[in-house]
């Protein structure tokens, strides 16, 4: 083997991907060739400081809170599987459970605000399933101050309200990310909480001035109730319509949302 | 088993195997997006359909090089949506056919010249070299992830190397004039 050959072989030497006989005849060759011996040393070193310089490079360092974020995302969703190809009435029962929960919150309304009401609990209710649970949206979430550039200024209230922690009755939640995405035509404040060891959301969305008087939402009580295996809360804060949805008790979701409701409507009162 | 107990044992196998690997997919997606947000977007769309695929990782098989191969069909299918086609193209062969002989630096090098460098490179080459040299993955599992046969990856990895040897030496040569030029003054 020849210095010219060697030159050739090296970083498939270096990667130790060259046949038995080959790299024998290389040794061979390197014992005597100080010259060839001194250009593998420096790929070899080449190699090395490519490999640190990579993993010491601050721009590339990965933020921890994300890795932590998408572990508990990917968690929820290997924990609860999409529903199964053979239910074929999921989406129906989410929409009746999603009807109650608005029939009990609004009482008699007129069957215009009332169709509208379901429509958006069981956006509110998918958002959730398929955002923050399954991560399976059409459309990329973007960010609060995004969403109050583009569309509606109220959406930067989320930003800071409610806060990072929040104590209960029953325990802490604790948020784990805010963002804006749009689910089947509503676009959605979303937060997301840990919560009594489960992945809970909040999403609020502004229902207008003419959907807002249709609504007969008197009052920002919260209002509990379950929906497709869910419990959800359901009130009103200033022009918005706010729901709390997730997989803990219609209890520990009250509590949760008691805690929340005074803070938010005071924040989004003036938006 | 149960519906629930055999999720709750893919779960720990994904969590055990694939998601220790996320600081180093996220690196890897970072230098090539050259955004935080989209370099997150991909890790999280690479470790979803990971989990969502799992029972088709072999065990016993390189669980990073699985990743990488995923990370890579996230990052192509991302720049084709947005019309980037970075596969490799005949301009870049041309060039790396080109590439003559260049000796490995002997001078110090920083982190910061090396990476720069290396970005000067085509970036199907950065591609092989960061695969071979960084991630330590073999030929194979290289041309798998890039979905390019096993005599592209070797061809290229030769050339992509003696490319960053020659850019660094070219880098080497102007911070030494440069130097020679303040003495100088």
């Amino acid at each position: 083997m020849q210095c010219a050959d060697v030159r050739e072989f090296a970083d498939s030497f270096l990667s130790g991907e060259l046949q038995t006989e080959t790299i024998h005849q290389m040794l061979r060759h390197l014992e005597t060739c100080p010259w060839c011996r001194a250009e593998i040393a420096a790929r070899r070193a080449l190699r090395a400081q490519l490999k640190g310089a990579f993993d010491r490079d601050q721009d590339l360092q990965v933020e921890p809170a994300f890795l932590a974020a998408m572990r508990a995302r990917l968690h929820a969703g290997a924990a609860r599987p999409a529903v199964p190809r053979t239910s074929r009435f999921g989406g129906w029962r989410s929409l009746a459970a999603a009807a109650l929960i608005v029939a009990t919150l609004s009482g008699a309304l007129r069957w215009r605000s009332w169709s509208a009401s379901v429509e958006l609990a069981a956006a509110a209710v998918g958002d959730h399933r398929n955002c923050a649970v399954h991560f399976r949206l059409a459309e990329r979430p973007i960010t609060l101050e995004d969403a109050a550039l583009r569309y509606d200024p109220s959406f930067r209230a989320f930003a800071h309200e409610p806060p990072a922690e929040i104590p209960t009755t029953v325990g802490p939640a604790r948020v784990l990310e805010r963002h804006v995405c749009l689910y089947a035509g509503h676009r959605f404040a979303h937060i997301v909480f840990e919560y009594r060891g489960r992945r809970v959301s909040l999403v609020a969305t502004p229902v207008g001035r003419s959907l807002g008087q249709l609504l007969s939402w008197r009052t920002a009580s919260p209002v509990a109730t379950r929906a497709d295996d869910l419990a959800v809360v359901s009130l009103r804060a200033g022009r918005h319509a706010v729901f709390f949805a997730g997989d803990v008790s219609d209890a520990e979701m009250k509590a949760l949302a008691n805690a929340v409701a005074g803070p938010l409507s005071r924040a989004l009162s003036g938006t | 088993m149960s519906g629930e107990s055999r999720d709750h044992d893919v779960w720990a196998r994904f969590e055990a195997e694939a998601l220790p690997h996320a600081d180093r997919l996220f690196r890897l997606a970072m230098w090539f997006e050259r955004n935080r947000a989209a370099a997150e977007d991909a890790v999280q769309e690479t470790m979803l359909k990971a989990l969502q695929s799992f029972h088709r990782f072999q065990p016993g098989t390189n669980c990073r090089a699985w990743l990488v191969a995923i990370l890579q069909h996230v990052l192509s299918n991302r720049r084709r949506a947005a019309r980037r086609s970075l596969l490799v193209d005949d301009v870049d062969d041309r060039i790396a056919a080109a590439t003559p002989f260049v000796p490995a630096p002997t001078q110090h090098l920083t982190d910061e010249e090396l990476l720069a460098a290396l970005r000067k490179l085509p970036e199907s080459f950065q591609a092989v070299v960061l695969l071979s040299d960084v991630e330590e993955l073999t030929y194979k599992e290289i041309a798998a992830a890039l979905m390019i046969p096993l005599g592209t990856v070797m061809s290229r990895l030769h050339r992509g190397r003696a490319l960053l040897r020659a850019e660094i030496g070219k880098s080497k040569m102007f911070t030494t004039r440069e130097a020679g030029h303040h003495a100088v003054r």
